[in-house]
């Protein structure tokens, strides 16, 4: 600074003088006008770019301000079938190997007189010796067994009102939708991996090939052309609910309406807006 | 008077170039952030379009439907009605096989006898944890000619003891899996005889 003060005059207008410091003084008004026109651009550019002549976002014929949607399970009707998770893979390119899931199903076994259950999910040994590709089972492995009680249940993105790994995430890659999904966007993600680190219910998982965060969308290219999540347009139970919780005739108004829901660890604070029914204490 | 009013030179400068590196800094940030981000939030806008263009895989029975009518209204009348298409065929996106359409080239596998093995068991085979068929599966009625509306589960067998290592396929049409059928001469018949004339 002290330096820069020992110019001699100086009064305003860039750039009109060329005396002993011109060289300074180009630079600052080029710069001076490299920043009014850069300013310019970023004030016309938003209004310039985007939103289609219907004026709805993010498609045409979508308007995800009309829409809030919601996600019930039933974990009484799951039979494990495990078409949901295979569905999910086939929809939506999820790596075909026992570490990579946007939704996948645990299932809880209490033996006889024991506190706590015992619990597996596709990546057990066990269960991927028994599968084939298309074709994820759960292995026999407790039919020698006195068994109390036992029931599967679907485990997936919760979408939360609060979600951390929004907060963790330090580019702006993953966000909250307005109709209420939590996506990547996977230019701007760097592969940290905060995101999978900081989601309590271990939704995420890192996709080695394009090298970034990944998870559960519901599915955001079927539901915003009027589909179902292919985990609920494929389960054959009815294990798995969707629908806009604006519209009151939805299936999933309908589910929170006939049934006193749960969510996964509320002790967390994310308010997840995936809604469980048949789960018991020790699910989290 | 002006040397009492003016401000000290060096101050000039100094908040000159201040304003000069404020604008600098901003406009940065302006120019190198794309359009779109903070139009609706801390993030690209315009990944969300990205995000919804993909076309889906699974199209459901009803597309099904504008082409294998035949198909689609035996299975939708009967116990498999909640069983979709894509469950047992795979995903319907490329299908049919179109020569002038380059994205038509998927063939939707037909499952083999031998497969129905795999296939059926997925969600037939009894296995702890999986919730049995409430309420509990009638035999075939010829009378009522439909099966008992179920609630929930799912009925069950132990593929050894049902079918003795036979193809579901032979006693069962998959889309229609009751009443059972003889569909080819199996090596063994199995120890509970059809219960219901032969369909074909
Ligand atoms: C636009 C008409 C059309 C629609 C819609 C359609 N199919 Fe097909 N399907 C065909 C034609 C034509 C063939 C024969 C050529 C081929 O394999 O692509 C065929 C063949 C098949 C085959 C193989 C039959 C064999 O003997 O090998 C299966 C299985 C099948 N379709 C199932 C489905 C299912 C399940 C759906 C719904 C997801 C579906 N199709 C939707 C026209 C259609
Ligand atoms: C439970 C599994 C299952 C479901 C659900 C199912 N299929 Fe099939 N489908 C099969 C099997 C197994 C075969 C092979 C049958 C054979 O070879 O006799 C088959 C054969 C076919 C074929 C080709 C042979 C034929 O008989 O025409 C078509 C077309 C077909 N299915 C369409 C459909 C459509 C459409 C639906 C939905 C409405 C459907 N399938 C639902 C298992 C299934
Ligand atoms: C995706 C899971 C699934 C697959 C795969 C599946 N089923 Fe089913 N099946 C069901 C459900 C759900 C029901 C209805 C509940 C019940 O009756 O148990 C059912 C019902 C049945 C019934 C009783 C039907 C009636 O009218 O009461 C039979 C028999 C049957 N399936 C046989 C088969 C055979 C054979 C296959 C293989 C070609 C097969 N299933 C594949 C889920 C499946
Ligand atoms: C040899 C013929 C035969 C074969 C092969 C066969 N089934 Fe069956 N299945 C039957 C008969 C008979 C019934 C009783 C039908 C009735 O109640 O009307 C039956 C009933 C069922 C039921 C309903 C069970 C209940 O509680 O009533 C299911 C589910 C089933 N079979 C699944 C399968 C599966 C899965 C396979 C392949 C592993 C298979 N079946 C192979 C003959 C067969």
């Amino acid at each position: 600074m002290n330096k820069m003060s020992d110019t001699p005059d100086n009064t305003l207008p860039e750039g009109q003088d060329a005396g002993d410091t011109s060289g300074r003084r180009r630079f600052l008004a080029g710069a001076g006008a490299a920043c009014a026109s850069a300013a310019l651009i970023s004030v016309l550019g938003p209004a310039v770019a985007k939103d289609g002549p219907s004026g709805s976002f993010p498609t045409a014929d979508f308007d995800w301000e009309k829409h809030n949607w919601g996600y019930g399970i039933d974990a009484n009707k799951c039979i494990g079938c495990l078409r949901c998770v295979d569905a999910c893979k086939n929809e939506n390119g999820v790596a075909k190997d026992a570490n990579h899931f946007r939704t996948w199903v645990e299932r809880y076994v209490y033996l006889e007189g024991a506190k706590r259950p015992l619990i597996d999910s596709q990546s057990h040994p066990d269960n991927i010796a028994v599968s084939a590709p298309n074709a994820s089972r759960f292995d026999d492995r407790y039919k020698n067994e006195k068994v109390e009680k036992a029931f599967f249940v679907p485990k997936m993105c919760n979408h939360c009102e609060n979600p951390s790994c929004v907060q963790v995430c330090p580019t702006g890659a993953t966000f909250k939708t307005k109709d209420g999904a939590v996506l990547v966007d996977k230019e701007y993600c760097i592969g940290c991996q905060y995101c999978v680190q900081a989601c309590p219910y271990g939704a995420r998982y890192f996709n080695e090939i394009e090298r970034r965060a990944d998870k559960c969308t519901w599915c955001y290219h079927r539901i915003s052309k009027g589909m179902n999540p292919a985990c609920v347009e494929i389960c054959p139970v009815g294990a798995r609910v969707f629908g806009d919780m604006n519209d009151k005739n939805s299936p999933i108004s309908q589910f929170l309406k006939d049934n006193r829901v749960l969510s996964l660890k509320p002790e967390m604070g994310n308010r997840p807006t995936c809604y469980y029914i048949g789960i018991d204490k020790e699910v989290s | 008077m002006e040397e009492h009013t003016e401000m000290p030179k060096h101050i000039v400068r100094l908040s000159l170039l201040l304003v000069v590196f404020l604008v600098v800094a901003f406009s940065a940030k302006a120019y190198f952030t794309v359009d779109s981000f903070y139009k609706y939030g801390h993030y690209r806008a315009n990944s969300v379009p990205d995000i919804a263009a993909p076309d889906p895989a699974y199209r459901g029975p009803a597309y099904c439907a504008l082409c294998h009518v035949d198909r689609h209204t035996q299975w939708s009348s009967a116990g498999h009605k909640t069983v979709k298409c894509e469950v047992c065929h795979g995903p319907a996106r490329g299908h049919p096989i179109d020569p002038n359409d380059p994205n038509k080239t998927a063939k939707l596998p037909r499952p083999t006898a031998e497969y129905t093995k795999t296939l059926c068991t997925l969600c037939h085979m009894q296995l702890t944890a999986r919730p049995q068929r409430d309420p509990p599966q009638q035999p075939w009625d010829p009378a009522i000619g439909k099966s008992v509306p179920w609630n929930k589960g799912v009925s069950q067998v132990i593929p050894d003891e049902h079918s003795a290592g036979q193809p579901c396929l032979f006693c069962h049409d998959p889309h229609q899996p009751k009443p059972i059928r003889i569909k080819e001469e199996p090596a063994q018949v199995a120890q509970t005889p059809p219960s219901s004339p032969d369909k074909h």
